[in-house]
């Protein structure tokens, strides 16, 4: 696992963006092959989906043949719902990009039969040829997409019940009234997600520290779901300042010292060492 | 190689086996926006289905339909703004609509040049933000509206603003309160609807045009005028209370019988006395009277204006105070009077411009010809019968007026603008279609200029019809 510090929830928005760029450009150098990405809601993407679109607008990265895979959506909202998922990957990412419609896939809550509607998604998936790189964020209580802690670390797409913690959270956007958040979502399981040929977590914030520390420091655990990682081959954290509060100083120091030598490795070999080099930057320590 | 990666390029997608949509969305971005409600998104994006015409729900097309968008239209971060709508204008750029040229040897001849000179109007207007208009026609001969009126039927020409029927102002008009109105052409209705059809014909040449807004300006207290105004309710027309004696208890009469606008408040009308405000007073309105109130008001009092007792607590059902006109040319009232008329009752602010002929922002002030006998005096925004101070209606595009408008009442342009665009739309039951930035609404957009309100470019149908210092 790799993990990159950075100052603020800005820089590791710019960073995991930049990173997003290059893995999609590096893929197109190689094959025609449509790239698979995963995508998550929620604040810790923002600042991601922010810097893709300015590397859009400036003509960095184009999303023409970017198939994407969200993680989550509601049951019980329409998707109109300015809450729903599908109104954040809207207004926050599609309607400023280049996608085809056709290749962005959702989970459906409005579905008739929502146990097929997960069947179905894990198929499209699969036929997709699997995901390049699923991005995620976290919940403060370790959790990714709507797996919260007890979740099986081999769940697929399913319906899930929400955490108290997680509807409290999310009150916030349904007029702080509790009585308003969907009770239920679909999402993929952890083992979609570790699936992936390459994962991206994305945590910020002093909230999330704990389960930081959980996630690097501890062992897997169903209990904080995003510990999986671990057992990933091609698992990346960046995460801000803050989220490091509750980390050994041992363990920041570690990871910021490995960062100079990693960045060297990609100088020579490329992201992951599975390309050709010369062409491909890596992305600088700021 | 190449063949295999297409192949798999078809597969991939799971919804790759509906056929493809040849329909894109044009995407107009980066720009503040009026909102229905009035409000201002910063950062707003507008989808326009470039096949219709009409704003589409963006991401409703794009995850239901699979409908993206290709062009992109960059507003440069100024104010966008549905198209302003003039409900009372009288013509432009020299052309008048209720000139009708009847020299030619034949009807069908002037009839073409009629239409011909609307259509130069039409595209010549754009430059004013204006996206729809309503041709307004003053007191003519009975002979020359069953000419006129039918060459109004709505029209929609590709790069023009749209013309929505017509407003005929005048001839059932206080001869008190005529204003630049021929004296001999005004008169009464003694035999109610029978007069007033017979001026402006029935059927689907006049009074029963369909689709088309039809606007009466009418004084209620002209004999036979007030017993007609339900029934031409009833068949669509929209009645404007204007050029009128009418003292309030009548205004409030005509109120409740259909009457829904007031043509450019405070001109040609009682001035306001605080113990019967005429037509004025309807922007004071209440809402509800209670009968049984401390005021000791009855159903008999002078100051009930003839609303319907309803059933619930004694309280009375009344129809809404009306929407209405203001010219905000610095001329036709006074700032302050725009402000208070504003601050009365803002929801009902219909922004008019009340134009001329002479209403061309190149042309030198003079001396103009009118009618027979007759010539104007223009002189800045000012336009008067020769030798008086009558004012002869307005020389002042719509744009100033809601600059004119936004100064006056020191509100932000958009809410001005909202008065020249929204509320029109709203006045003429037209606001699902027009003047709002909704999904379903035709693409009549006007952009301004986020500092000084100048218009930028207009639009016709998604469709740049206009724009400052160049051809569309």
């Amino acid at each position: 696992m790799r993990y990159i510090i950075r100052e603020d929830p800005s820089a590791v928005g710019e960073y995991a963006a930049d990173y997003i760029v290059k893995r999609i450009n590096s893929h197109f150098q190689k094959t025609d092959r449509p790239f698979v990405l995963g995508l998550p809601t929620g604040s810790s993407p923002l600042k991601t989906y922010e810097n893709l679109i300015k590397a859009y607008e400036r003509g960095l990265v184009s999303f023409k043949n970017v198939i994407t895979f969200n993680m989550d959506e509601y049951v019980g909202i329409p998707k109109s719902h300015p809450e729903s998922y599908h109104s954040f990957m809207w207004k926050h990412f599609f309607s400023h990009i280049d996608i085809d419609p056709n290749n962005v896939h959702i989970l459906d809550g409005e579905s008739k039969n929502l146990l097929e509607e997960c069947d179905r998604y894990e198929e499209s998936i699969r036929s997709c040829g699997g995901v390049d790189l699923f991005v995620s964020g976290i919940g403060s209580d370790g959790h990714i997409a709507f797996n919260e802690p007890g979740s099986s670390l081999s769940s697929r797409t399913r319906i899930k019940t929400l955490a108290y913690d997680t509807i409290l959270a999310n009150s916030r956007f349904f007029d702080n009234d509790i009585e308003k958040v969907p009770r239920m979502a679909l999402t993929v399981g952890v083992a979609t997600v570790m699936d992936a040929r390459e994962v991206m977590v994305l945590i910020t914030g002093h909230s999330k520290a704990l389960a930081l520390a959980k996630c690097i420091e501890e062992g897997m655990n169903h209990m904080n779901t995003v510990s999986c990682i671990q057992n990933h081959r091609n698992a990346l954290i960046v995460s801000d300042e803050d989220a490091t509060l509750e980390l050994k100083v041992k363990t920041v120091r570690y990871f910021k010292g490995i960062e100079k030598v990693q960045t060297e490795i990609e100088h020579i070999y490329g992201l992951h060492g599975s390309s050709s080099s010369s062409q491909i930057g890596s992305p600088q320590p700021k | 190689m190449p063949s295999k990666t297409t192949t798999q390029a078809t597969t991939w997608s799971h919804q790759s086996s509906q056929p493809p949509h040849q329909t894109r969305l044009i995407k107009f971005q980066n720009c503040s926006a009026l909102q229905p409600d009035g409000s201002l998104v910063d950062n707003f994006c507008l989808f326009v289905d470039p096949s219709t015409g009409k704003i589409v729900d963006g991401q409703h097309a794009f995850y239901a339909q699979s409908i993206g968008f290709t062009q992109v239209v960059d507003l440069g971060g100024h104010l966008l703004s549905p198209g302003f709508i003039d409900v009372q204008i009288n013509g432009a750029y020299g052309i008048d609509f209720s000139s009708f040229d009847e020299s030619d040897e034949t009807y069908h001849l002037a009839a073409k040049n009629y239409l011909a000179k609307l259509d130069e109007f039409s595209k010549k207007i754009l430059a004013t933000g204006v996206t729809s208009f309503v041709p307004t026609i003053i007191t003519q001969k009975a002979s020359s509206y069953r000419k006129i009126l039918p060459l109004l039927s709505p029209r929609s020409r590709k790069g023009q603003a749209h013309s929505l029927g017509y407003h005929a102002e005048g001839p059932f008009l206080s001869p008190d309160k005529r204003g630049a109105h021929c004296v001999k052409l005004i008169r009464e209705a003694p035999r109610g609807i029978e007069d007033i059809e017979e001026v402006y014909g029935k059927g689907e040449s006049g009074l029963d045009m369909q689709g088309a807004v039809k606007i009466l300006t009418l004084a209620p207290d002209v004999r036979g005028v007030m017993e007609a105004i339900p029934e031409l309710a009833k068949r669509g027309v929209i009645i404007s209370l204007g050029h009128t004696n009418s003292d309030l208890t009548t205004a409030l009469r005509a109120k409740e019988k259909g009457a829904s606008f007031i043509t450019h408040l405070f001109n040609a009308m009682e001035s306001f006395r605080h113990r019967d405000p005429g037509v004025i007073g309807l922007l004071g309105d209440s809402d509800e009277i209670d009968f049984e109130d401390e005021s000791g008001m009855t159903e008999d009092s002078p100051w009930n204006g003839g609303g319907t007792k309803s059933n619930e607590g004694g309280k009375l059902s009344k129809k809404p105070r009306p929407y209405y006109g203001l010219i905000t040319d610095g001329q036709h009232s006074h700032p302050c009077s725009v402000r208070m008329a504003y601050s009365c009752h803002p929801e009902g602010c219909v922004l008019t411009s009340d134009a001329m002929p002479w209403m061309d922002p190149e042309k030198p002030d003079g001396i103009y010809d009118w009618r027979e006998n007759q010539r104007v005096v223009k002189k800045g925004y000012q336009v008067t019968l020769e030798g008086t101070t009558t004012l002869a209606g307005s020389v002042v595009p719509m744009d100033a007026c809601v600059r004119g408008l936004s100064r006056f009442a020191s509100i932000p342009l958009h809410t001005a603008a909202k008065c020249a665009s929204t509320h029109p739309s709203r006045m003429l039951g037209l606001d699902k279609i027009k003047g709002v930035l909704q999904p379903g609404a035709d693409a009549d957009l006007v952009v301004l200029d986020k500092k000084t309100g100048a218009v930028l470019s207009t639009w016709i149908l998604g469709e740049k019809a206009w724009q400052r210092g160049g051809d569309a």
